[in-house]
């Protein structure tokens, strides 16, 4: 083809397109919309993935996780229900040093953390518990030189709180005599209330405060089943590395545990929304709704229905206050509620009944008023907490420094699991044994078994009798009864006891412990943050090499596959939105092609007068092709741009996440989708193939009929 | 009218390429559709199917005890007393009724431990899981096929019956000794276990219950024996369970019992709602198959709705195909359109005519993909093929590919394109029928 066949081509062309032009713009149009649809899904597509990709690896995961090689299970740190409701065998790696030297020996390596995780219940004590701990904090403040009956009268509101615990025991095992009648824990349970509940215990409760006390621990409080524990699944990491590198880290309340020493970090989230007491969850959830989501009661069912269950609560909720408390709440709310006469438990009925209307002033009296007499929380910042291993295993005392969250995911549910834990207190409480335990072990020992003894005798004293309840006849005499008649000496043994362990705790509380300390040892996994991500698959390869030319026994793995379900919910995601980008193509591709088709058949006419004054059937193509690739170039740049606008102004405004559970889709509140060169000419070029096979079809048909027979055809 | 017939036939037959994409794209289209639709049917049965036996009745009733405000144990009381009433007060519409008691609690085994719903059952009332349960046979060293235990197991001490699934995680076999530890109203408390039967696993419930004798459970429990958990009551037809609920609940109530507030969605959800109310003693919490599998509900709906919308596209796709075809064909014979017309044919003729065409070619799309379909369909769930991506298996609440379909829905969705086809032929053979003869004859190829 000629330079003048080029330029007479073009000229026809443009001709055809100007005379078609109602024709072309539906077509247009048509093109217009694929390009753009493919464009802009394309993008977000791809701005999902790496939401999500940031979501996991900047909080939890990192880049890899290097773990035992003899693992029987694949390492999955977030689990479907975390490790409660099954444990994997995961192994470990034995010593973390070694692995971390090595690794961070790679130039694309930026850190390498410690991590492992585990389940653990934090129990707060129940009411017995509470009530007895009260009275002996009351009970120290009282001078030494009270008489019996002075200490008494000072203690009676206290005495009152324990003898109405008796009586909701009784109650209980009144019911559950129903059930359990044969058993004989009911019995003895019966015959330990007769005990405390007959004169005799109050008659002697004075002689010895302390054994009277460890009574009520050892042998009421197990009665006792009215505690919610807490439920907390930890991650036992260095906690400074982890501040480092996991950059959605961030303290929110209290502190950072300091360098080197042992504490935990809760979530802010769950601190909030599972911890805290569940009335004054209400009006937090209230609230939030209201401020942040401009929900208000009166739209929403769930609300009212969640306001409603709760406040039938109310009962529970009385018990949980001391008396001084219930005095101070009921006094206020009976003016509040302008009613003098009516009852705590009235008060507290009406309280909860919260519209629209009366929710914001409640809502600060609440916090205003009821909230300072109350526990808030089972545990505040700067209080040691009891972390207990779930299922059997050890116990560890840990400050409680603060609270954290993953910024921007904090809502969504998965990095809502886990509290940070040291790496110290967690190798201690998953089972490894330092040699600071070791020594801990022993002291321990020695410890249980002053205890023991300390308990064994406590019944004796008080009761004068020669058997205990476990039905083991005499035998402590053996071990050797302390001296009743010496004043106070027990007392001093468990003060002892308590300084003893008191100052182990304290030790190893402010214990700094250095790098070295933190890394010899062993670990569950380590977790690699790479300074260079797209280069993750050779890193992985190399460090793969790496670690077995050393021959350390371990494994490594991307943090897909690392992160457990979560990683392969991803999958399952990705094949969707796949599924759904391949038949938008489809869609498009019949709909172009259909367009092409029509508009191309209906020119016979033309076709025919082209042949007949001379064009050839490369030319007749020629044309047809030219005008098609006229059309599709100007609808594709056109929806290239709409695309373009689109994706760069919602990359300014953000798309909120519609609902908490986005935000791990959305990696934070918002997702700021982007553009890349690579959605630009993909879409675009395949539609253009569309709409170039479409003409070329029929025109190529088009050019088979004589001149003569296509000049006759008419419409 | 025949002559039609045989007209369209011979059109279709003379554009045979066309006929062929076409008509495999219909095919194609109608293979997909029905294809979902067993997914989701299979997902729906199997769930029903392994829940209504392990899981819950076709109604279900489970004693909520509370010695204080703060704890909830499923302990009812005299089971016996209570399905006399529920005997008494469905009459007839009874099938059967078996009764349970049970706790939730860790099983520790040699490798690992999981948390597990252990079931105290009198395999001689249950009649239902004795139906689905079928003990896993293995192949041993010298070849011979051996039981990995039998159901009569629970009659020995201690014994407990696992799914496969369990087995292999906990990492036990026949005969090996486990332990449950549970929490009970004074604390916890650990039982040993024997392994006494390995089953196959009946979909993703059976990940999540085990079963034992009952005294094994009231041992544990540190209950009477009077005490069971939940009575589970099975139906002539198990689509009436909502109405026989509302009748037994009546009948309860007269008979004294205190029942929870009626609400159709799992216990386990209400759990931690009803364990925080301020009541204490006894309650009845009632409720029937649909209530029990709601959680999944969403996962149905999901599939229903992916499918929905696969369907639209899908048919948009097909409609603008066939107007397509219609078009270039009713364009490529206007001349004969134009002969036929000529020695007489009414406008109404041709118009009949184009639309045959595009009805058997619609029909027999749909048939081939229709039948194809529904064959593929019942060659893959005699396959048994195992799902191995475990996000996926709690998706779809199964460990093997499950479909299903019924031989009506094929002839639904066949009947469906069909319409959907001759609906989209509609505008070019009207356009078709216009023509007119002498224009037509005219009108050269």
């Amino acid at each position: 083809m000629n330079v003048n066949t080029f330029q007479l081509v073009l000229l026809l062309a443009i001709r055809s397109f100007w005379d078609h032009r109602i024709k072309n713009l539906v077509v247009g149009l048509i093109v217009f919309f694929g390009v753009f649809l493919l464009v802009s899904t394309g993008a977000m597509l791809d701005s999902i993935n790496r939401a999500m990709e940031s979501s996991i690896t900047e909080s939890i995961t990192g880049h890899l996780q290097i773990y035992d090689e003899n693992a029987e299970d694949k390492l999955s740190m977030m689990g479907l229900a975390g490790n409660f409701l099954s444990k994997p065998h995961i192994g470990h790696i034995s010593d973390f040093h070694t692995v971390r030297s090595l690794v961070e020996r790679h130039p694309n390596v930026k850190a390498v953390v410690p991590m492992g995780t585990d389940a653990t219940i934090v129990y707060s004590g129940n009411s017995m518990d509470r009530a007895v701990l009260v009275f002996r904090q009351g009970y120290a403040l009282l001078p030494s030189r009270m008489s019996e009956s002075e200490k008494r009268l000072a203690m009676a509101e206290n005495i009152l709180v324990i003898k109405r615990i008796f009586i909701h025991i009784r109650e209980e095992y009144e019911r559950m005599r129903g059930f359990s009648a044969g058993q004989q824990y009911v019995n003895d349970a019966f015959d330990v209330l007769d005990k405390v509940q007959g004169s005799q215990f109050w008659q002697y409760f004075f002689v010895d405060v302390s054994a009277s006390l460890l009574f009520l621990e050892t042998h009421v409080a197990p009665l006792i089943d009215d505690e919610h524990p807490v439920f907390m699944e930890v991650i036992g990491t260095d906690l400074q590395r982890f501040k480092e590198n996991f950059s959605r880290f961030k303290v929110v309340k209290g502190e950072m545990v300091p360098a080197g020493r042992r504490g935990v970090l809760i979530n802010d989230e769950q601190y909030e929304k599972v911890i805290k007491d569940r009335i004054a969850r209400v009006f937090d959830h209230v609230w939030e709704k209201r401020t942040v989501e401009n929900i208000y009661i009166k739209d929403e069912r769930k609300i009212r229905d969640y306001i409603e269950r709760r406040a039938r609560e109310y009962k529970q909720w009385i018990l949980s206050f001391d008396s001084h408390a219930a005095k101070k709440i009921e006094q206020t709310l009976q003016v509040f509620l302008n009613d003098r006469d009516a009852g705590l438990d009235a008060l507290i009925a009406e309280f909860l009944a919260l519209d629209d209307d009366n929710f914001l002033e409640r809502y600060d009296f609440f916090y205003q008023n009821i909230a300072p007499q109350l526990k808030l929380y089972p545990f505040d910042i700067g209080d040691t907490i009891t972390l207990k291993k779930f299922g059997q295993g050890a116990s560890q005392n840990v400050i409680f420094y603060g609270t954290y969250q993953f910024d921007g995911v904090e809502k969504s549910g998965f990095s809502a699991l886990f509290h940070l834990v040291d790496m110290m207190t967690f190798r201690e409480l998953y089972g490894f044994i330092t040699d600071e335990k070791r020594a801990q072990i022993s002291l321990l020992k020695e410890e249980f078994t002053a205890l023991e003894w300390a308990r064994d005798t406590v019944e004796e004293e008080l009761f004068n009798e020669s058997v205990d309840f476990e039905g083991n006849s005499g035998g402590q005499g053996e071990r050797g009864i302390l001296d009743l008649n010496a004043d106070n000496s027990e007392y001093e043994l468990d003060e002892r006891d308590l300084l003893a362990r008191k100052e182990a705790q304290l030790r190893s509380h402010f214990h700094e412990y250095s790098q070295q300390e933190i890394d010899k040892g062993p670990v569950i996994s380590a977790s690699v943050v790479l300074n260079d991500v797209r280069q993750l698959a050779e890193t992985q390869k190399d460090l793969a090499r790496m670690l077995k030319d050393e021959k350390i026994p371990v494994q490594i793995t991307d943090w897909q596959e690392a992160s457990g379900y979560v990683g392969q919910m991803i999958n399952v995601m990705k094949i969707v939105l796949l599924v759904f980008m391949v038949f938008v193509f489809c869609v498009s591709m019949v709909v172009v092609n259909n367009a092409m088709l029509m508009s191309t058949m209906n020119r016979y006419a033309e076709i025919g007068t082209l042949r007949a004054i001379g064009a050839g059937r490369g030319v007749i193509v020629a044309v047809f092709l030219t005008e098609t690739i006229i059309l599709t170039m100007i609808a594709s740049v056109l929806g290239i741009l709409a695309g373009v606008a689109l994706i760069e102004y919602l990359g300014v405004i953000g798309i909120p996440a519609p609902r908490f559970e986005f935000q791990f889709l959305f990696g934070g509140r918002r997702l700021y989708p982007f553009i890349e060169m690579s959605h630009l000419y993909f879409g675009p070029f395949i539609i253009l193939l569309i709409s170039i096979a479409a003409t070329f079809y029929p025109a190529l048909l088009a050019t088979r009929v004589s001149p003569v027979v296509a000049m006759n055809a008419g419409e | 009218m025949g002559i039609y017939f045989t007209i369209a036939l011979r059109n279709l037959l003379q554009a045979k390429r066309r006929t062929l994409l076409l008509g495999s794209a219909i095919a194609l289209v109608t293979f997909i559709h029905i294809g979902l639709q067993s997914v989701s049917n299979g997902y729906m049965d199997g769930l029903v199917r392994g829940v209504t036996a392990i899981a819950s009745g076709h109604i279900n009733l489970v004693g909520l005890s509370k010695y204080n405000m703060v704890h909830m144990y499923p302990f009812l009381k005299d089971p016996e007393v209570i399905k006399k009433t529920v005997a008494e007060t469905l009459g007839s519409d009874l099938v059967s009724m078996a009764d349970r008691n049970s706790t939730m609690g860790r099983m520790i085994g040699n490798k690992r431990s999981a948390y597990l719903f252990l079931q105290g059952i009198d395999l001689q009332n249950e009649k239902s899981l004795r139906s689905v349960l079928r003990i896993v046979q293995r192949v041993d060293g010298h070849g011979v096929n051996r039981a990995m235990g039998s159901l009569d197991a629970l009659n020995k001490p201690n014994n407990v019956i696992l799914f496969k699934a369990q087995a292999i995680k906990l990492g036990v076999s026949l005969g090996d000794a486990l332990s449950f530890n549970t929490k009970t109203p004074v604390g916890r408390n650990i039982i040993s276990l024997t392994v006494g039967a390995i089953v196959e696993d009946v979909g993703m419930v059976s990940q999540l219950f085990c079963f034992t004798s009952r005294n094994v459970v009231s041992d544990l429990m540190q209950v009477d024996d009077n005490v069971g958990s939940r009575v589970f009551i099975y139906l002539k037809d198990r689509d009436k369970a909502a109405e026989s609920l509302d009748a037994l609940r009546i009948g309860l109530e007269k008979a004294g019992f205190k029942l929870t507030e009626y609400q159709n969605t799992s216990l386990f959800r209400r759990w931690a709602n009803l364990e925080r109310q301020d009541w204490m003693g006894q309650k009845i919490d009632t409720t029937t198959w649909e209530g029990d599998i709601s959680e999944a509900q969403i996962v149905i709906n999901s599939i229903r709705g992916v499918s929905y919308v696969l369907l639209i596209i899908l048919s948009i796709i097909i409609a603008v195909g066939i107007m397509n075809t219609i078009w270039i064909s009713a364009r490529e014979r206007t001349s004969e359109t134009g002969c036929i017309r000529a020695i007489g044919m009414s406008s109404k003729g041709v118009m009949m005519l184009f639309m045959l065409e595009a009805m058997m070619l619609g029909f027999l799309g749909a048939l081939a993909g229709g039948v194809g379909a529904y064959f593929v369909v019942l060659g893959v769930s005699a396959l048994e093929i195992p799902i191995q991506n475990e996000a996926m298996r709690i998706i779809l609440f199964a460990d093997k590919v499950n479909l299903k379909i019924d031989i009506l829905e094929v002839v639904g969705a066949v009947a469906a394109f069909s319409f959907i086809t001759s609906l989209a032929a509609l505008l070019p053979s009207i356009k078709a029928a216009r023509t007119q003869p002498i224009q037509a004859i005219n009108h050269i190829e």
